[in-house]
């Protein structure tokens, strides 16, 4: 008997854990972010705690390197590879995750609902009359995202990026899956758009978020060009 | 060493580099200008080839036009530390063609990364004997690496040399230099990098400060095949 309630609760727990990993989103999407400083077209890869975004057009990232970079949320640490020259930066994410935890957001649903590329959605708004910002933040529970890839926008918009971060953390961990956001200034600009669609669940090989065979670390392949020796 | 025997110096690692097979073959030609007592024109060749993922041979001639410094470098890197073994050929070559000096050392060499990748302190402990004395260098370089369009680094490069008059001589009583100075290096498209470096070399084996500047600024092409 005592066997048998074991193996019912292995069973249980398997069934859980299985149901549990089907919800979590692992898959590929199209990921549209255009703001002040730049316009991004890119496919993004999550799997885990992994996020890639593959630019369509040459996206330029820290000042000007062409290539892609690979985001680790277990690990906190962005890695930016350059195809070109076959080399890769690795930079600590700690100075975006930081802030973002630290940050106090007020938000609320604001009782719009829509359908956004076949998935049903819901409004979240900025509920801070002292904010100079309009921001809007629709998410869907078709897909429970396993890491907050709206970490990065402020990059290149440092506050409406910050709300928009903050406010992603805490939907993702709810489960609700960002999928459309505009942020406007005091002036009414807007200075953030972004829109995903073709979200597309399937199994990653690992892969994906591995730097390729070959490439170096941008400072071994700058003392390479220099021919730099004791 | 004459030309004969550099070119006999590069084909021998031309050939040690294609009969490797653990890794592409690299080479790698400098041109540019370099002053400590006045301005010479720079030529350097080199030719390097991995053995194993972690240990790499290169053969580096250097002709200053006033100095030829031939040198052969085996180097094993460790997750902690690059170890390296060298030989080396170094004779004047102007105003008129000198004894050549062989040599033989070693050094070990060691980075700490900081902000991620952004930057580093690299440190260094370079020893070599001509079999007539002794020269140690301690080298302190923190760097900036800026990943700007065309990757740049930026950096300060602290020297202490000390070299002794005799052989058998126990305590540091030669000439001993103390050289400190900014570097920068950018990749300029493709194989293409330009790289520069200045600064102020102290003699401090009067008990004096006494010294002068130094420079270098070249043109690289480096190539993998």
């Amino acid at each position: 008997m005592k066997t048998f309630s074991r193996a019912l609760a292995l069973a249980f727990l398997a069934l859980f854990g299985a149901s549990v990993a089907a919800e979590t989103f692992e898959g590929t999407l199209d990921l549209w972010i255009a703001t002040v400083a730049q316009n991004t077209n890119a496919t993004g890869y999550m799997k885990g705690p992994h996020f890639k975004i593959l630019p369509k057009t040459a996206l330029k990232m820290d000042g000007g390197v062409e290539g892609y970079p690979m985001l680790n949320f277990e690990t906190l640490k962005m890695t930016l590879v350059a195809p070109t020259d076959k080399y890769f930066l690795d930079l600590p994410m700690a100075s975006l995750q930081t802030p973002i935890d630290k940050a106090v957001v007020k938000y609320k649903k604001s009782g719009k609902t829509d359908t956004l590329g076949g998935h049903p959605a819901e409004e979240w708004v900025l509920d801070d009359p002292a904010s100079p910002y309009s921001i809007n933040l629709w998410t869907t529970k078709d897909f429970a995202p396993s890491v907050n890839f709206l970490i990065s926008v402020q990059k290149s918009v440092p506050n409406e990026g910050l709300i928009l971060g903050r406010m992603g953390k805490d939907l993702v961990a709810q489960g609700y899956f960002p999928i459309k956001a505009e942020a406007k200034d005091a002036k009414g600009t807007v200075t953030v758009a972004m829109l995903v669609s073709n979200i597309t669940p399937k199994k990653l090989d690992d892969k994906e978020f591995v730097i390729p065979d070959g490439f170096i670390k941008m400072s071994e392949f700058l003392k390479k060009k220099k021919g730099a020796k004791p | 060493m004459n030309r004969r025997s550099l070119l006999g110096l590069l084909a021998l690692a031309l050939c040690l580099g294609l009969a490797g097979s653990a890794g592409a073959l690299d080479a790698g030609i400098d041109v540019g200008a370099q002053w400590k007592s006045g301005p010479w024109p720079l030529l350097a060749v080199s030719l390097g080839q991995s053995l194993t993922d972690d240990v790499y041979l290169s053969i580096d001639a250097n002709e200053s036009l006033a100095v030829l410094d031939a040198r052969a470098t085996a180097s094993w890197t460790t997750p902690l530390a690059t170890v390296g073994a060298q030989v080396g050929w170094e004779q004047t070559t102007y105003p008129a063609v000198g004894t050549g000096r062989l040599d033989v050392g070693g050094y070990v060499s060691a980075s700490l990364p900081l902000m991620g990748d952004l930057a580093e302190v690299a440190t260094s402990l370079q020893y070599k004997t001509d079999l007539v004395g002794h020269s140690l260098t301690v080298k302190i370089s923190p760097t900036l690496y800026l990943p700007l369009a065309n990757p740049v680094m930026v950096g300060l490069v602290v020297a202490q040399n000390l070299v002794t008059s005799g052989y058998s001589g126990t305590s540091w009583t030669g000439p001993s230099a103390l050289s400190v100075g900014p570097q920068a290096t950018i990749s300029l498209a493709s194989e293409w990098a330009v790289s520069a470096s200045a600064g102020y070399a102290f003699d401090l084996s009067g008990g004096s400060f006494a010294g002068g500047p130094y420079g270098n600024a070249k043109l690289s092409w480096s190539h993998g095949f």
